[in-house]
């Protein structure tokens, strides 16, 4: 399932308000924010993935992902703009 | 799958690898000047090509060397103003890609058929003769249809030369890709004008 990033009905941003363990089923409430990686959407987080997996080559990564390399690393430039902003 | 292959066509520079590219382009430039050593053309400027007298592949291959290296460093100086971390290798093969469209050009106005066409068109044209045969009229007919067919692929020459520019430098900005155009058209009569090129 994909995880929520924004409310369905407002569109403002979500917290977790409840943690649970699996194990003993202890459950702690509270409002926690979400880790700044969790703010990403599903595809950017999977591209700072591939990044860490592919040792921060780029061109290595543009060749699996059958992209150019200046195509992939605007696609970074991007994103750290997107992070830094969310940083602020 | 046909979508992709539209895709891979209409926007090369997202949807394929830079080594292919580079590779692509590479043959492009080659074929190129092989195209204008056999069937005897001059690529003077940019988007120019006339008929000119028989060369040396060398020859050949120095002046398209000339236009390429031109519009590259151009592009990558460009580039460099607007995008600190743009790279030549990016620029040049931005630039070959573009220049495929030239084969596509040569094909269409420099072949055979179309230049023994022209060949004997052009006495009557300059003469004023032409009588409205329909032998004529068939040349005529093929001949703005190569014409046409030339536009368009000066066209889209700098559809992707502009595409390609904007990725290498990634520009988001499209007055951009007006800079692009005026420079390489400025580029083009610079090279015209000069003639920079071996006879």
């Amino acid at each position: 399932m994909k995880f929520p990033l924004h409310c369905p009905a407002c569109n403002h941003e979500m917290t977790v308000v409840k943690l649970h363990c699996e194990s003993c089923h202890t459950e702690v409430a509270g409002k926690f924010g979400l880790p700044l990686f969790l703010k990403l959407e599903p595809d950017e987080q999977d591209f700072i993935m591939q990044f860490l997996l592919d040792s921060g080559s780029l061109k290595e990564m543009a060749n699996k992902m059958g992209k150019s390399y200046p195509t992939v690393r605007n696609k970074l430039d991007e994103l750290i703009d997107k992070i830094k902003l969310l940083k602020d | 799958m046909k979508t992709n292959l539209i895709s891979k066509i209409f926007y090369p520079f997202e949807n394929n690898t830079s080594n292919f590219l580079l590779i692509l382009g590479s043959c492009s430039f080659l074929i190129l000047c092989f195209l204008g050593y056999q069937w005897e053309f001059i690529s003077d400027g940019i988007i120019q090509m006339h008929m000119a007298t028989y060369k040396e592949f060398w020859k050949v291959l120095i002046n398209n060397l000339i236009n390429t290296a031109s519009l590259s460093l151009l592009m990558f100086f460009l580039a460099r103003l607007i995008y600190a971390k743009s790279r030549f290798i990016d620029v040049l093969t931005v630039v070959l890609i573009a220049q495929a469209n030239l084969v596509c050009i040569a094909l269409a106005l420099f072949n055979p058929m179309l230049k023994e066409t022209t060949q004997a068109i052009i006495p009557s044209m300059v003469n004023g003769t032409i009588k409205p045969d329909e032998g004529m009229l068939n040349q005529l007919v093929w001949l703005s249809f190569a014409a046409i067919l030339a536009l368009v692929f000066i066209l889209f020459f700098f559809f992707l030369l502009v595409q390609g520019m904007k990725i290498a430098m990634n520009s988001k900005k499209g007055y951009h890709g007006i800079i692009i155009i005026l420079m390489t058209l400025l580029l083009d009569a610079l090279l015209w004008i000069t003639r920079p090129y071996i006879n």
